[in-house]
């Protein structure tokens, strides 16, 4: 079939196993990190601003004193720090398979009985049916569960910085390689793709496209599992094609059809890979202007070895990472270097984090948060540890609820994360870190807010007091003669926003954030209102902001100062009320436009 | 205000500060003023739109009665025929769209069979996508077509509660950087819980960009923007509203209730957008498509005959269409797979009523086994732009499709 390319393959990998091992022998010098050095780091000041920007985004944020430390460090030992990982990294997730979609059948039929108390064959078909119904629930419940518990282990290792370069190239390739537990129904098969993603974070594209078009999740949401030489599913072959390694416009509806005939028979059989022979097709097929008897593997190595999948990747992972596509010569620098080691990840990450390019204006503080990252960098620089649960409901609430992105193409990104809605979200969530909201306060406002800002005429039914009354004036008077339907006494009927429910239920966790702001600012010596103000910015704030916008701050934080008839610093000593007014600055600062960029 | 409430209320001093700031600042009032103002003697163009998604089958929401092909293709689902609402050269409705039958009786509702689009796209996402930009490339040509639609009328001078969306998930018809839309699921979550006006205050910038491309921290500020002004705004109008007609009790009815009371709000909606979802239908089709067009017909209905009776209604219109229609033959488990064309609904005062285009055959199909469209949906787009908003299509659609004559005469 396909033994040249197969060869070249060979070679190059035995190539890129010969760079592996003189990175090895000499830390920090693989051969792009060499080139790098020489040739592009001393046009880069790796002052503050710049180190920050490289935890932002090669990790999940950080406090200020780890942007301290990784000044001091340097650059390159920085990002080779952050590319090594963790010396011993958490015992991985136990997982088991508990999808009623692919649960053992000798386990099914024991549960079965266990909730009937007694033997399968006893029961009349009626019972049995209303058995498996009853099992069906449980088992899905417990499915979610084990989804729920992952997500948390997940999140619990970003909350502590424990790989953050790993984890934000996770977060990448979850956008990248999509699936969701929408439709595969299980739970186990999404930890085990979510388990190569991660492993293959940094590693090597092709083992990545070669696990993902095995992957049970995949073949799952994909369809393959219904892909059969007599009714070829192109669902796929097309993706595969678009979205994971040519982009659209780089090939044919002839190839799409093609390649999904070569991967006929492709299938899963209880969360496992299966071939089945005899659904595959074993014609003859063209392909990228080959052909051959192609199976799923030959398509493979062709998209292996095809020029333009570095490209792509590489346009996908510069955008992700910057926030901004990247110039066509740009991209395929990086394309040409994903090359040159047979699409190993790791030195591409590499050439990019120490790229003076990735440092530039344009980029450095001008990517929209997505949630995880809004919500975890937050957690980062005020310095508060909530339980993962509640940064998975809070992400949800904004739109990320992790693995079940919207749609093959995964997360928007950048202004697709923002309405107003999410954006009030984002501020109130920020103040739930902060300990300032309730988070029931999301779902149920305070009754005496509610009528406050329905207006006097929700409790008396005048509405000549209203505002805008002008405008119902004697219509809305003479409506509510037949009054047949008023909304707001409908709100309680409306289904509950599944996410802030969500949200609301992490409330039993009953956690309260524990940071010291006046503390930590009287160790700082900031003792006046504009070293408060400068500290404040600059501690919670992924970006800059303006000299207007830090003026605003700092009227509002003296005229609030002064109303409380309170004395400048030292902080501490002045109570507890100075800790208020921090709190409640900070919330503030962290509802912010600017506090939505990173 | 004393100093106790003012630290540990906050809903004492932040509630009522954030509730006299917002009485005081500037900007929300005189955008209320200025629509007041504004109020027209005849009704303002203005257009709702209700997406189905999932594909609904549109050969099962208007049936073909009298079509040998469909009862051939259809041995188990072309049930639905036979307890169908006759409208007219040999079609019916579906049964349970017993409300709408009534309408498109009584000559609101316009019915465009077989729109689609040529090449048509068998995804979920990328045919979304291409009925939500009007364009082949979706969404990477750029806005939605409700954002372009913003922009062919009022340019760069963007109106916080122009647009809005009633549901969780921003369809991106109505995605554009330079008019975002507000959307909120439930209006009672649709706030800032504390301290959000004063980070709108401190926040708000200067305006540093002076035309041309919106900067992100820009489109920033102008959400927080309309966010701060439409929260009470928009909570206000909607939880003291009553509706002339009872509205069910489904999510669509009280969506549907909620765009009742922002239409008569004179908040300035222009474009008001809800969804239903679950119409994939690849098995068990009977019962799952008669559950959804019920609840789709109980609240449609409802809003329909409340638009009726609205003054300020006379130049609405509502657009009921989804990403695509189901395959002509059923499957093997009481089901239809992704199909291409079907018809597209749109009805409300501002509509001439009747049957429009030509149903597509059933046994000429595509090399898919697909239905081949007859309409292209930006024929219907264009006489929304053109006759219902008076704007051009052709930098809305990006070509020149001809309207068709869906929109009553102003």
């Amino acid at each position: 079939m396909l033994d040249r390319p197969r060869a070249r393959r060979r070679l190059a990998r035995r190539a890129a196993c010969l760079t592996a091992a003189a990175a090895i022998l000499l830390p920090g010098t693989g051969l792009a990190g060499m080139a790098a050095t020489q040739d592009i780091l001393p046009e880069l000041v790796f002052d503050a601003r710049a180190a920050e920007h490289l935890l932002n985004r090669a990790g999940f944020g950080a406090s200020s004193e780890e942007v301290d430390a990784a000044v001091e460090r340097g650059l390159v030992a920085t990002v080779d720090l952050l590319l090594a990982g963790p010396d011993r990294p958490r015992d991985p997730f136990f997982a088991e398979r508990v999808s009623y979609r692919n649960v053992d059948p000798v386990r099914r039929r024991a549960e079965l009985e266990a909730l009937a108390g007694r033997d399968l064959d006893e029961l009349t078909d009626e019972e049995r049916d209303d058995v498996a119904r009853e099992w069906r629930r449980k088992a899905i419940r417990t499915d979610q569960a084990q989804l729920i518990a992952y997500t948390e282990w997940w999140l619990d290792g970003l909350l502590r910085g424990e790989d953050p370069l790993r984890d934000r190239l996770t977060l990448f390739w979850m956008g990248y390689f999509t699936s969701s537990q929408e439709d595969v129904k299980d739970s186990h098969e999404m930890i085990l793709q979510h388990r190569l993603l991660r492993g293959q974070a940094l590693g090597s594209f092709g083992e990545l496209l070669r696990g993902i078009a095995r992957d049970p999740a995949m073949l799952e949401y994909l369809d393959n599992d219904d892909n059969k030489a007599e009714s070829p599913n192109e669902n796929f072959a097309r993706e595969l094609l678009e979205l994971f390694t040519l982009g659209e416009g780089h090939y044919t509806e002839a190839d799409v059809i093609d390649a999904a005939r070569a991967f006929t028979g492709w299938t899963d059989r209880r969360g496992e890979f299966r071939f089945r022979n005899s659904r595959h097709d074993r014609g003859k097929k063209r392909f990228l202007g080959r052909e051959g008897k192609f199976d799923g593997d030959d398509i493979l190595e062709i998209l292996h070895e095809e020029p333009r999948t570095a490209s792509y990747v590489c346009e996908r992972l510069i955008e992700f990472l910057e926030g901004t596509e990247a110039s066509p010569e740009r991209a395929e620098r990086y394309a040409q270097i994903l090359r040159e080691n047979d699409l190993e990840l790791r030195p591409v990450v590499r050439a990019l984090l120490l790229d003076p390019d990735f440092y530039r204006d344009e980029v450095v503080g001008n990517r929209i948060a997505g949630p995880v990252d809004l919500l975890v960098g937050a957690t980062q620089r005020v310095g508060v540890d909530p339980p993962s649960r509640l940064v998975a409901a809070g992400c949800r609430v904004l739109g990320q609820r992790i693995f079940y992105p919207p749609n093959v193409k995964g997360w928007e990104g950048n202004e697709g994360w923002i309405t107003t809605s999410s954006f009030m979200q984002r501020g109130n969530l920020a103040g739930v870190l902060l300990g300032v909201v309730a988070v029931g306060e999301l779902l149920d406002e305070p009754a005496d807010e509610y009528e406050a800002a329905m207006g006097s005429s929700t409790m008396d039914g005048d509405m000549s007091g209203d505002e805008d009354g002008a405008s119902r004036g004697p219509r809305g008077a003479r409506l509510r003669d037949r009054v047949m339907d008023r909304i707001g006494e409908r709100f309680d009927n409306l289904p509950q926003n599944p996410a802030l429910r969500d949200l609301t239920r992490t409330e039993s966790i009953g956690w309260t954030p524990r940071y010291y702001l006046a503390a930590r600012l009287d160790r700082v010596g900031a003792a006046d209102d504009e070293a408060v103000v400068d500290w404040l910015l600059d501690e919670l704030l992924a970006t800059r902001v303006g000299p207007a916008t830090r003026a605003e701050v700092l009227g509002l934080f003296s005229g609030q100062r002064e109303e409380l008839s309170l004395q400048e610093g030292p902080w501490v000593e002045a109570g507890p009320d100075v800790e208020h007014l921090l709190r409640r600055t900070a919330h503030v600062i962290l509802s912010l436009p600017e506090a939505q960029l990173h | 205000m004393d100093r106790r409430s003012l630290l540990l209320g906050s809903a004492g001093l932040f509630g009522g500060l954030a509730l006299s700031s917002a009485h005081a600042r500037p900007g929300g009032l005189v955008r209320l003023a200025g629509s007041l103002g504004a109020r027209r003697e005849t009704s303002p163009a203005r257009l709702v739109l209700v997406g189905l998604s999932g594909g609904n089958d549109g050969l099962n929401t208007v049936i073909p009665l009298e079509n040998d092909a469909y009862r051939r293709a259809r041995p188990k689902l072309s049930a639905a025929a036979d307890d169908a609402r006759a409208i007219g050269d040999g079609f019916g409705f579906h049964a349970s769209l017993e409300g709408l039958h009534r309408h498109f009786m009584e000559g609101r509702v316009a019915l465009v069979h077989g729109v689609g689009y040529p090449d048509p796209n068998l995804s979920h996402f990328k045919s979304t996508d291409i009925w939500q930009t009007a364009r082949a490339s979706g969404r990477l040509s750029g806005p939605g077509w409700i954002g372009r639609l913003c922009q062919a009328l009022h340019g760069a001078q963007a109106h916080a509660e122009r647009v809005v969306h009633v549901g969780t998930a921003l369809p991106y018809a109505l995605y554009s950087s330079l008019h975002p839309a507000v959307a909120f699921a439930a209006p009672r979550d649709y706030r800032f819980a504390r301290h959000g006006d004063d980070a709108a205050r401190v926040g708000a910038g200067g305006m540093d960009h002076a035309g041309g491309e919106v900067s992100r921290l820009e489109f920033l500020r102008e959400v927080m923007r309309d966010a701060h002004s439409s929260s009470d705004a928009v909570r206000r109008a909607i939880g003291n509203h009553a509706t002339r007609v009872e509205f069910p009790d489904s999510p669509l009815g009280t969506s549907l209730a909620i765009v009742s009371a922002l239409i008569e709000s004179d908040l300035g909606c222009e474009v008001l957008s809800v969804e239903l979802s679950g119409f994939d239908t690849h098995n068990n089709q009977l019962s799952r498509q008669r559950s959804n067009l019920s609840e789709l017909d109980g609240a449609l209905a409802a809003f329909l005959d409340e638009l009726e009776q609205m003054p300020g209604a006379r130049r609405t219109a509502v657009l009921v269409s989804s990403e695509f229609g189901r395959r002509v033959g059923e499957n093997a488990s009481g089901g239809t797979d992704h199909g291409t064309a079907a018809p597209v609904l749109v009805c409300g005062p501002a509509v001439r009523g009747g049957q429009f285009g030509r149903a597509p055959s059933l046994t000429k199909l595509d090399d898919r086994e697909n239905l081949i469209h007859t309409t292209d949906f930006r024929r219907v787009y264009a006489s929304v732009v053109e006759d219902l908003f008076g704007a051009p299509s052709e930098p809305v659609l990006g070509g020149s499709y001809e309207p068709l004559k869906l929109i009553a005469k102003a």
